[in-house]
């Protein structure tokens, strides 16, 4: 816990009751000022350097505490081949090999440059038709499954190798301004058997993972609330839920994790990842991920992780922290975040709810939080579309993504990345990106004169 | 590799946050802090402090690379190994004393876990080095996972159980790729220097926090990074590397238990914090340093956190070595612990509030 000079006197001089927050409509906007700091309720850190993504919940105690660190060592431990004494049971095909390898710092992984590996970004793959059994699933791509693994161990043939390549274009602002933008384009190469001329390919960059017990913890009938599928109101903004396949309770959940929201708990994120991303079979998914593949491992050792590390790592990334705003009473800031309002933006990164319960989880129920988003699907424009639908989630709809933290990026991770695949180099060109439902939005950002438009970014950095 | 334990800070925040809950929905506006000592001295000596280790580094690393490639040259030549295996432990003790500041380069660019993955996936190294792949450093950095280089990879070609291995015994296949692996290592080691000295590098970004340019917001951010880089590498050598082969008494979780270098590690590794404390490495930097402005503030804690440091070297030489055959060693095992997570809770406690009030 960093608690700045700010805090410090604040406790000095203010004792008010905290009461009020959790009686107040999960969806009325914005407390006083300095509410506004506690990003993420009794999980807020006020944390400004490299590890202010990286810190447990300050309301864990005791055995909840001891929990999350187990999951902290879960998160980092770095799988090796099986047979191994420890950390056994990677791939045989992968796409890295920790957790902590495609989320690090528990922050934002990144794109390769031109021609390189890619590292902390992966590919989504399927094509057109239904799942055998899960009605709205993507259905598997034959002998590669749902998601491609460009490594493997030794002596097994990655599924394919995917090259990278940068597009660029250029953005006119009304004022003459012009960036440069850049888009990827994606080639499946050396595939270990015939690629399907039909496959569909969503790239996906491995998203922080810090307050996402909060998320998980907003009740569905919060999200009914804020969803507009039809957009009755008539705003152009619908927002829709995506009810996605929940493996534990066998029945559609709203689906709240990853880019198209396609994971409705963290438990089944979590498992999903680890045989996904690791080719590490645990009791929720209990094959390798090239299960029934001519390449399988044929080993008899699946799951080759107990439950427990899997609800480890799950309650770790339930309760990380939330990194405080700052600078929150700059002017310019300020100004920033109404123009914020004012152009649309928060239709969708909605600035703040509050938690329902999330069962087990107290440190992240009940809590005022700002996360900036509504946790829906928007269709987000075709220049962003991956063309790949999944469960309710058409190509161009991507699940609004939460802004909290965001402005700590460039010092935690390095850089500033952003959008599912990466292409934004700063939060400007992500929102020039901005379409669809979107688009007036980002027109009205761009009409802005270049100090208005600086005030945004300063708001957001602030986030 | 940096398991974020941190068994001891978990228990400091409460006592903070339920403070902090109090205010959250309070109409008062922050009062903005002015900011009332000028740590620029400080920040400047400690990035070179920083770049000083790199330097060590990778000039170390580079000496290891020779004479590894020595041993291919001289084939059977046990003199040769043995130098290798010097060079390997001479190139280990400035890694290690730069485990107090792996923020930056070392995580942003992956760098950590390439030059120091744990466990060895000796499974796979073992199909390689039994197949007729060309073992080349760019199929080990591109072609294999970080767990078949680095520090440990090359520590378990060049020793077994604390000795450096019969000369006879290297494969023409492991002297390739005792050379591509090191290599490698070597590049990282460079790396990691260029990316902290270069114009513009990491030192200059955080020698120069707060200056709106930087990342660093205020150089208060930049003090606290360098104190909890201290906290978080004496949580590690503490309550992860110490703590998990002991609390499981399982030989295969301690690190460096090839070359039995293990001990010498975690002494290296609270260095890193007392070079970090004093603003010197060896010959270099000048001293002015945390230490610096905790004597200012309060020059009791500052004596009480040096003589911790000390206390916690000797604590840790005091194991019976090697560390991986002195698991049941329980007095000796918990009092280094003790002692590293003295610094830890004084850091947090006393050392912190200094630069946040």
């Amino acid at each position: 816990m960093r608690l700045s000079i700010k805090h410090t006197l604040i406790l000095a001089v203010s004792a008010v009751a905290f009461t009020a927050c959790s009686e107040d409509d999960p969806l009325t906007p914005i407390g006083s000022m300095d509410d506004r700091y506690y990003a993420g309720g009794e999980t807020t850190v006020f944390s400004n350097t490299t590890q202010g993504f990286a810190v447990p919940a300050p309301n864990l105690t005791g055995e909840r505490l001891s929990k999350h660190l187990d999951g902290d060592l879960a998160f980092e431990q770095a799988f090796v081949s099986a047979p191994a004494t420890v950390n056994s049971g990677l791939g045989p095909v992968y796409n890295n090999i920790s957790c902590a390898a495609c989320h690090p710092s528990d922050g934002r992984g990144m794109p390769p440059f031109d021609g390189q590996a890619m590292e902390s970004m992966l590919l989504r793959i399927s094509v057109p038709g239904s799942h055998p059994t899960i009605a709205g699933a993507p259905k598997d791509v034959p002998g590669f499954g749902g998601q491609l693994a460009d490594k493997a161990l030794f002596g097994v043939q990655p599924e394919a190798k995917p090259v990278l390549t940068w597009m660029h274009s250029s953005f006119t602002f009304p004022d003459g301004e012009v960036v440069s933008l850049r888009k990827p384009h994606i080639e499946i190469t050396d595939s270990y058997s015939p690629w399907p001329s039909d496959a569909m390919v969503s790239p996906r960059v491995a998203p922080p993972v810090f307050g996402r017990g909060l998320l998980e913890a907003i009740s569905e009938t919060t999200l009914q609330e804020l969803a507009d599928p039809t957009d009755a109101d008539g705003d152009g903004i619908s927002g829709k839920i995506n009810m996605v396949w929940d493996i534990a309770s066998s029945s559609y959940l709203p689906g709240r994790f990853g880019w198209k929201a396609e994971q409705p708990t963290l438990l089944q994120q979590t498992a999903t990842a680890y045989v996904q991303d690791m080719g590490v079979s645990n009791p929720v998914h209990p094959y390798d991920n090239a299960e029934g593949q001519p390449q399988e491992d044929n080993l008899s050792d699946d799951p080759e992780i107990s439950m427990q590390i899997v609800e480890d790592a799950a309650f770790y990334v339930q309760t990380l922290s939330v990194p405080a705003r700052r600078n929150v009473e700059d002017e310019d800031v300020e100004r920033g975040s109404q123009l914020f309002s004012q152009i649309g933006c928060g239709a969708c990164h909605v600035s703040s709810v509050v938690t329902g319960s999330l069962a087990d989880v107290p440190e992240v129920s009940q809590q005022r939080i700002y996360p900036y988003t509504d946790m829906l699907l928007h269709d987000m424009g075709d220049e962003l579309s991956d063309n790949r639908p999944s469960f309710d989630a058409t190509g161009n709809e991507w699940r609004t993504p939460p802004l909290w933290g965001i402005g700590l990026t460039r010092l935690v991770n390095g850089h500033e990345y952003l959008l599912h695949d990466g292409r934004a180099r700063d939060l400007q060109e992500a929102i020039l990106w901005h379409g669809g439902e979107a688009e007036q939005s980002r027109d009205a950002y761009a009409s802005l004169d270049k100090a208005e438009r600086e005030k945004v970014l300063r708001f957001l950095r602030s986030l | 590799m940096k398991p974020f334990t941190h068994f001891l800070t978990k228990s400091l925040l409460i006592g903070a946050a339920s403070a902090t809950i109090l205010v959250s929905c309070s109409d008062d506006d922050p009062v903005t802090p002015t900011e009332s000592y000028d740590y620029t001295a400080i920040l400047g000596n400690y990035s070179d402090v920083v770049v000083g280790t790199y330097s060590d580094l990778d000039q170390s690393a580079a000496a290891l690379l020779t004479a590894v490639q020595a041993i291919q040259a001289n084939a059977g030549s046990q003199s040769h190994v043995d130098a290798a295996c010097e060079a390997w432990i001479a190139a280990r003790s400035p890694w290690e004393k730069s485990e107090a500041f792996l923020f930056g380069p070392a995580e942003t660019l992956s760098l950590d876990p390439s030059l120091d993955s744990w466990p060895v996936d000796r499974g796979q190294l073992d199909q390689v080095l039994a197949s007729s792949e060309e073992l080349t450093s760019d199929y080990v950095r591109n072609g294999l996972a970080p767990t078949l280089r680095g520090f440990h990879t090359v520590e378990y070609l060049l020793f077994r159980e604390g000795q450096p291995r019969n000369a006879a015994d290297f494969t023409a296949r492991e002297m390739e790729y005792l050379i591509a692996a090191t290599t490698v290592l070597t590049e990282d080691a460079e790396t990691l220097h260029t990316e902290w000295s270069m114009t513009d590098g990491y030192a200059a970004e955080f020698a120069s926090a707060g200056d709106g340019e930087s990342r660093y917001l205020t150089q208060e951010d930049a003090m606290i990074e360098m104190v909890d880089g201290m906290i978080g590498i004496a949580d590690e050598v503490a309550n992860g590397k110490i703590a998990d082969p002991y609390d499981e008494n399982n030989t295969e979780l301690v690190e460096s238990q090839f070359s039995y270098n293990s001990l010498l590690d975690f002494a290296d590794n609270v260095r890193s914090i007392q070079n970090a404390w004093n603003g010197t490495y060896g010959t270099l930097g000048n001293g002015t340093s945390l230490l610096t402005y905790v004597t200012e503030k309060d020059p009791t804690i500052a004596a009480a956190v040096t003589s911790l440091i000390n206390d916690a070297i000797l604590a840790v030489e005091n194991i019976p070595a090697p560390f991986r055959n002195n698991l049941d060693k329980s007095a000796e095992i918990e009092a280094a612990q003790t002692a590293i997570n003295t610094i830890f809770t004084t850091l947090e406690d006393d050392v912190k509030p200094l630069i946040t009030e």
